[in-house]
């Protein structure tokens, strides 16, 4: 897999915002990604070093418009954290 | 925050402002702080979004004006502060360019001002007080007054009626035959001659002996206001029961006593003298009081503006306006029934309005001269004062809701008793006074 389709998109939440001060980088993935793959797919994109990842399954929440029930689609969240030392600048505009 | 002043005619002054970096940080990060409250980002709380995210989401400029309005209000109140102004109209406020983060900020804000008053010579001002006196007619006048209003009607032992007797009738009117409405009053008691009734009817009873009974005509008026009967001749059956005079009581002692403390005639006089004088006396100082004021203020010189004008000018209308709702009246009828538009009404009220702005003018800059200040315990008292006259419930809702108004008012008021009692303590009263100084000026 190629790594933009590893990484989906940065996770920015108020949780997300206060693990940047450890150096912790929430994204999307990919759910079938494996942490070995998140790794390299975010070394390679954002040239850091990456000490380790912490994958989680987001179960989507359970919707419904009626009586009609409906589930989000359940995604899958990582947490990665750098070598001491690398930032990620793409969040520090956020 | 630098701040430069400089005058331009027409007592309009311009600020120019110039707030430095850290000033400008600070009234971003004020900025983010208000605005923060809200606005919403997905993954946030109100209130818990950081800045960064708020601007990506936002746009760069969400601050902008927010932060402009807290450096432009903060600047100017302070430079008002600092160059002890006192505005009478908004602030025009101008930037040529746009406030950024790291750099300062100019900008100029231009406002009218209120006047500087030149004060003339205030003090010993020459103007004579007028000494009133009453005279032996004016009593005069008053018993006769008291006289009247004490008269009873008593029947007279007259069979022919005359003029200035008062009658007591039944009559009927007729038109062409028939009753009218209105027309017929039975034990009415006209006092004959005194023109109360249409034209002709109080002369036809003239000459009538007690139990007649006449027929008279009379006609009525162009302009009578029942357009129906306006210029028709009516006839009256009249019949006459009693004729009376009115008795005036005698004006002795016993008069007087009758009036309350009194025990002689002398005594009411007195103290008729004594009331009368009393109420000319205050009357005077009042007077006294404007003409000194009035003169202070003739020779002080204001450069007065339109602002002003048009404020005291609204104020004035306004009022008017109120008294008007007072008395069931809208001051657009009245406008109609006058004939006037609204634009010549302020003309007309324009030179009262210039002399009042001109007077407050002068007499607080008298005041600011003197030093005349207003303690908070006057104000209390005064306030205290004032409340009585209101009830409870009044009381209350003006203590809570206008409490800073009432203060405020009361503040002026007083300041200004003060100086126009400075005023008047330091007229030069002319030599010829000399005697008359026993009287108290209030």
């Amino acid at each position: 897999m190629d790594a933009h389709e590893i990484i989906k998109k940065p996770v920015v939440t108020e949780k997300s915002t206060r693990l940047l001060e450890m150096n912790k980088y929430c994204f999307m993935v990919d759910r079938r990604a494996s942490k070995i793959q998140i790794k390299q797919a975010i070394e390679e994109l954002f040239k850091v070093k990456v000490k380790d990842v912490n994958t989680m399954r987001v179960l989507g929440k359970i919707k419904r418009m009626g009586k009609h029930e409906g589930r989000r689609p359940s995604w899958k969240k990582a947490v990665v954290t750098l070598e001491p030392g690398n930032r990620i600048e793409f969040f520090e505009g956020v | 925050m630098q701040t430069k002043l400089e005058k331009l005619e027409k007592n309009r002054v311009l600020l120019e402002l110039e707030a430095d970096p850290k000033e400008v940080a600070d009234a971003f990060h004020q900025a983010y702080r208000k605005v923060v409250q809200k606005l919403t980002v997905p993954g946030f709380r109100k209130g818990k979004t950081p800045r960064k995210v708020l601007e990506q989401h936002y746009g760069k400029d969400v601050f902008l004006q927010d932060a402009t309005e807290i450096l432009v209000t903060r600047g100017y109140y302070e430079a008002l502060i600092e160059h002890k102004l006192e505005p009478v109209d908004h602030p025009e406020i101008d930037f040529s360019e746009p406030l950024e983060e790291g750099k300062s900020f100019k900008f100029q804000a231009k406002v009218e001002v209120l006047p500087e008053v030149e004060l003339g010579e205030y003090k010993g001002i020459a103007l004579a007080k007028a000494n009133p006196v009453v005279t032996d007619e004016e009593i005069e006048a008053e018993l006769k007054a008291l006289q009247e209003r004490h008269a009873e009607l008593v029947g007279a032992d007259k069979t022919v009626l005359e003029k200035g007797d008062f009658a007591v009738i039944d009559f009927e009117g007729y038109l062409d035959g028939e009753p009218f409405p209105g027309g017929a009053a039975q034990g009415y008691t006209l006092e004959v001659g005194s023109g109360s009734f249409i034209p002709g009817f109080e002369e036809g009873l003239l000459g009538m002996a007690l139990g007649e009974e006449r027929e008279v005509k009379a006609t009525f008026p162009e302009d009578y206001p029942q357009t129906t009967l306006a210029g028709k001749e009516a006839v009256f059956k009249v019949k006459l029961h009693e004729i009376k005079v009115k008795e005036y009581p005698v004006l002795d002692d016993e008069f007087a006593q009758s009036l309350g403390n009194f025990k002689t005639m002398e005594e009411l006089k007195e103290d008729l003298k004594k009331r009368r004088l009393a109420e000319k006396e205050y009357q005077a100082a009042r007077e006294f009081e404007d003409q000194v004021v009035e003169k202070a203020v003739e020779g002080s010189k204001v450069e007065l503006t339109d602002t002003l004008i048009d404020r005291e000018l609204n104020y004035l209308i306004h009022n008017m306006e109120h008294d008007f709702e007072d008395r069931g009246l809208k001051l657009e009828e009245y406008l109609k029934y006058s004939n006037k538009t609204l634009a010549d009404l302020r003309a007309e009220l324009r030179p009262q309005a210039e002399r009042r702005v001109k007077t407050d003018l002068v007499l607080s800059a008298i005041a600011k001269a003197e030093g005349i200040t207003v303690s908070e315990d006057e104000i209390k008292e005064r306030l205290e004062y004032l409340l009585q006259f209101y009830s409870p419930a009044t009381q209350e809702k003006m203590m809570k809701e206008q409490k800073e108004n009432v203060v405020e008012r009361i503040r002026t008021s007083l300041e200004r008793e003060k100086t126009v009692k400075l005023l008047v303590d330091a007229v030069q009263k002319p030599e010829s006074e000399e005697k008359g100084k026993e009287v108290k000026t209030e």
